[in-house]
């Protein structure tokens, strides 16, 4: 009561500006947010834009000028041979590393999660291990991994790139699995042991449907990883030169259009997996 | 010891509970034994290879390597390049301060009035991680080059003082840093701030705290450990980066990352390369077991 | 030890003499660059280091090159925009697989020496394939000289050189930094000189100081590779560079920091500097004279000019060699010497722009007589410009007066003067 009675000449202002400033928030907070949504579009609507450049030049690199609307690019998409074979080699080398780091990546989760300190003895170690993993600076990892590689004489190719890419992946699977895991009911897994399972057909029947949404978005995060990563990439390739490190290369001396149209291409297939993702979800 | 017998005694009773004892034991250490290897192999393995090679000397001819145990590289290498580490600091922290004062507003917006579209601006917050990390870079010097479609429309209208540009400068590559690591400050941002429960934010309104009270007392201090974890994963990777100001920087603003960069990859010179990159991942852990110490190892990953 | 003995049986005596006392006829002078660099080191101090890395003797001897078979593949690692190009397609290399049926793997990787170099060290130093057939070094670079001295070439088959004995110019022949052809042949050559935008320089005249010009501040592009960069500023200070001295070095340097901290300098490029100046990011840079023609050739970048300074233009030569350990080696000899036609080299050189190796590839655009009139007339619509303009050049063929103003590159003769070298240029380009 007496709150209400002291309210009474303060809170009348203060709900007046509370309200002109829930207008602000109402306006100046949406505007504000998609600006800068706008600007982080923005780039990647001129790559969209200038992937149907018309090239007037001799060496087709992208041109500043507007030149004309053309699907040239789309339909030479594969007249860049380096281009084309790089794409195709990060595009296996991102399975290969997708399927190793989230097989690797989900047992580490299941045993982070399953097992107490007590029953895993270095659990704390290995959690640490995880985080430094995460944070360290990539171009470290990177250089570290060269040294390693040159020290030991390991041919640099499309091996010291699975090594590395399965390295830098298995902690953001396991963050990931163990995210969905934690609320795991440990009781389905249990009913299935008395109903007489062995382990294995526990896992396959049970455990497993249980934790694949996890599983899927460990692996998307580590195929996503994988198939962008530039700074360890450039360190171990060898002559197997993949996209991205194929790209900075040539593009020293000039973008040709199919880099934008590779852009693009790989662009819409990320968009269109996010939003079936969104949409999948929904449903549940 | 202990095991055989219960085993023994349980074959006949519950079969399948038993044979899972020695198992059971060692299941953690089986599980994590494949993960474990394979980072200790590739990841802590080469850091600590790394450390021994900042003491050898190597020949620039075949690159073989020496150990002669030379302790002066590590200084030596970090005294000469002081200045590109202190430039490395300076647009990672800038960079990291613009991402965090560009991405607070979008994320509270996001958290609190986002409603059934929240996917959608998350979305929109991570879009520039679906393209390319090295062709978005470039799409941004197509974008700051003198003569494209921006300043060349800017000079047409005399808009910007004749000379005026930003390829090449400081600005560009902070800007550049800023844009690409955005999402990375963004997304722990808004995890924090949904986590607030409404109701405390209710409770400080009815007891006459106005917005910016509210905001200062309540939304902020609870946001904190978000603040500080969107800081350390937009800040590490900043600071060890080379692909900006390759691509966006000139000749005064060279970055540590182009030095590691080119003592491994083009001078051979592996001790410096290492000594360099052994005082980079220094300064990054005092940032990571300040936030572990403080918050906690696991907090982190709440926020990716 | 025996590897180390072997070694003086790989390297020709003939070449430690041409290195340590260098015979100064007009042609070799050219091209007393740094390629054998490394020699005095590693006769010296490094010897234990290189003994440890040399190859088996026997390879690239007669009796070698008799047992290898054709692979019918090849591994080409060359730099960009450095070849024909029609469509995505190189008609000169299709043309190749056609006629021999050996599958070519054209890959443009190199950007520059030393990081190329670093890419296959680490192979090499294992004894493991690189995954390359062909490299093309440039002879003004160490690494080129690295190569040939830890025995990483595999010496070139005699009997498979037929065009090149027959058709190359005497400017790359027998060239002082592969005495003999021994493990190299050349792929182009060409001067690094001074490129300009016409619409933003007005009165360019004929000096180097061009790209010291306060008026330019801001607009001037220098190269990131050391010895490129020291040499522009050892003719920026009228010193001979084959001659010069330490101390010339480091007047060099202080003209090229000053050049530096005036502003003057936009960045220091490496290939990409083409785009900068066709972008107009900046107005003067250093170049390479294959860009410049190149650039000029398409209606759009007639404003790009290429001026060679009076105080004289590098001369430099990039050449083809065979890595060791290579997998297809006679795929490589063949690949190698197919070159040297004149019909490849006209469609080669109708695209390219830079020195022609082949001097009677010339005849060859002017009037072609094989598979090549096809080619060149493919080309046509791409280039824009008729066969004459490039037979007429004499950026492509130089007339002897332009190739004896040309300079040659300084020749190191220790490690350690390589180290004060880039202990003087490279601050400049890597500082802060």
């Amino acid at each position: 009561m007496t709150t209400e009675l002291r309210e009474v000449p303060g809170a009348r202002a203060s709900a007046k500006a509370r309200r002109v400033r829930s207008r602000l928030g109402r306006f100046a907070l949406p505007t504000y947010s998609w600006l800068v949504i706008a600007y982080l579009v923005f780039p990647i609507a001129v790559m969209i834009v200038y992937s149907f450049n018309k090239v007037t030049t001799g060496l087709q690199n992208v041109s500043f000028s507007w030149n004309g609307f053309t699907t040239l690019w789309y339909q030479q998409w594969s007249n860049i041979p380096g281009l084309t074979s790089a794409f195709w080699l990060s595009v296996r080398l991102a399975v290969v590393s997708t399927l190793i780091a989230t097989a690797l990546g989900t047992l580490l989760a299941v045993a982070l999660v399953r097992y107490s300190r007590k029953k895993f003895r270095g659990k704390g170690a290995v959690e640490q291990v995880l985080f430094l993993n995460i944070a360290a600076p990539e171009i470290v990892m990177g250089a570290s991994l060269l040294a390693l590689f040159v020290t030991y004489n390991v041919a640099r190719g499309f091996l010291t790139l699975v090594l590395a890419h399965v390295m830098f992946s298995i902690a953001y699977v396991t963050v990931t699995v163990r995210a969905r895991l934690a609320g795991f009911e440990r009781a389905l897994e249990e009913a299935a042991y008395d109903l007489g399972a062995n382990a294995f057909t526990t896992f396959r029947l049970v455990t497993f449907p249980l934790i694949l949404p996890g599983v899927l978005a460990g692996a998307l995060m580590a195929f996503a990883l994988s198939i962008d990563d530039f700074v360890t990439s450039n360190f171990v390739a060898g002559s197997s030169v993949p996209f991205p490190v194929w790209v900075y290369g040539a593009t020293r001396v000039g973008t040709p259009p199919q880099v934008f149209v590779f852009g693009t291409a790989i662009f819409a297939v990320g968009i269109g997996m996010a939003v079936m993702s969104i949409i999948l979800g929904r449903k549940k | 010891m202990e095991q055989s017998v219960p085993a023994h005694h349980s074959r006949s009773v519950k079969p399948p509970r038993h044979r899972g004892l020695w198992a059971k034991r060692l299941a953690p250490y089986l599980l994590s034994l494949p993960a474990g290897l394979w980072l200790a192999l590739l990841f802590l393995v080469p850091l600590f290879l790394m450390l021994s090679e900042t003491l050898k000397s190597c020949s620039p001819a075949s690159g073989v390597c020496t150990m002669t145990w030379n302790w002066g590289e590590l200084p030596h290498t970090v005294n000469l390049y002081r200045t590109q580490f202190i430039t490395s600091l300076l647009f990672a922290l800038f960079a990291t301060v613009i991402d965090l004062v560009i991405s607070f507003p979008i994320a509270y917006w996001i958290a609190f009035y986002g409603g059934r579209r929240k996917n959608f601006f998350l979305i929109m917050l991570l879009v520039p991680f679906f393209v390319s990390f090295v062709i978005r870079t470039l799409v941004w010097e197509f974008i700051l080059s003198d003569n494209g479609f921006l300043f060349s429309f800017l000079h047409h209208h005399h808009l910007v003082p004749a000379g005026f540009h930003v390829l090449g400068t400081s600005v560009a590559v902070v800007a550049g840093l800023a844009y690409n690591y955005l999402p990375f400050t963004a997304l722990p941002l808004y995890v924090a701030i949904e986590r607030i429960d409404h109701r405390v934010l209710d409770a400080a309104h009815d007891l006459y705290a106005n917005r910016r009270v509210a905001f200062m007392k309540v939304i902020l201090p609870l946001t904190i450990p978000g603040i500080f974890a969107a800081f350390l994963l937009t800040f590490i990777p900043a600071f060890g980066d080379y692909i900006n100001q390759e691509i966006l920087g000139g000749t005064s603003n060279t970055m540590i990352g182009t030095v590691i960069q080119n003592s491994f990859l083009v001078n051979a010179d592996y001790p410096a390369g290492s000594s360099l990159s052994v005082v980079l991942l220094a300064i990054s852990l005092i940032g990571i077991f300040a936030y572990a110490r403080v918050l906690g190892s696991r907090t982190i990953e709440e926020y990716l | 030890m025996t590897e180390r003995d072997n070694s003086e049986g790989v390297i020709d005596p003939s070449f430690w003499r041409g290195l340590t006392q260098p015979r100064v006829t007009r042609r070799q002078a050219l091209g007393l660059a740094g390629a054998g660099a490394a020699s005095a080191m590693l006769l010296g101090a490094d010897a234990g280091l290189a003994g440890a890395a040399l190859p088996n003797a026997k390879v690239g001897t007669k009796a070698w090159w008799a047992k290898q078979k054709l692979h019918y593949q090849l591994n080409f690692a060359n730099w960009p925009y450095y070849i024909d190009v029609l469509k995505g397609h190189h008609p000169s290399l299709d043309h190749f697989t056609k006629t021999t049926h050996i599958k070519v793997n054209y890959s443009e990787v190199i950007q520059d020496n030393p990081s190329f170099y670093q890419k296959i060290r680490p192979s090499l130093a294992a004894g493991q394939s690189t995954g390359y057939d062909i490299v093309v070094m440039t002879n003004n670079s160490v690494q080129l000289g690295y190569l040939i001295e830890l025995g990483w070439l595999i010496p070139l088959d005699r009997a498979k050189m037929t065009n090149f004995n027959k058709y190359a110019g005497p400017l790359i022949k027998n060239p002082s930094w592969d005495p003999g052809n021994k493990y190299t042949m050349a792929w182009q050559s060409g001067w690094t000189a001074v490129g300009y935008n016409s619409h933003m320089v007005k009165n360019p005249g004929t000096s180097i100081e061009l790209l010291f010009d306060k008026k330019y501040k801001g607009k001037v592009g220098m190269f990131n590779d050391p010895i490129e960069l020291g040499h522009a500023g050892l003719l920026a200070v009228g010193v001979e560079p084959a001659t010069s001295t330490e101390r010339d070095w480091a007047k060099a340097a202080k003209k090229l920091q000053l050049q530096k901290s005036d502003g003057i300098v936009a960045a220091y490029y490496d290939q990409s500097y083409i785009q900068h100046l066709k972008n107009g990011d900046i107005a003067i840079s250093q170049c390479y004279s294959g860009d410049i023609f190149q650039a000029d050739l398409n209606s759009k970048y007639k404003n790009l000019v290429m001026m060679l300074p009076h105080e004289g233009a590098m001369l430099w030569t990039d050449n083809m060699c065979i890595p060791l350990y290579a997998q297809n080696p006679l795929d490589a000899m063949t690949a190698m010497d197919y070159f040297y036609s004149p019909l490849t080299q006209s469609v080669v050189e109708y695209y390219n722009d830079y020195i022609c190796p082949v001097p009677s590839a010339k005849q060859q655009l002017l009037h072609p007589t094989g598979w090549n009139k096809a080619a060149l007339a493919a080309l046509k619509p791409e280039i824009g410009l008729p066969t004459t303009v490039t037979a007429n050049s004499s950026t492509v063929f130089p007339t002897p007066a332009r190739i004896a103003t040309s300079k040659s590159y300084y020749t190191f003769k220790s490690q350690a003067e390589i180290d004060a070298w880039n202990n003087l240029f490279l601050p400049i380009i890597q500082g802060a």
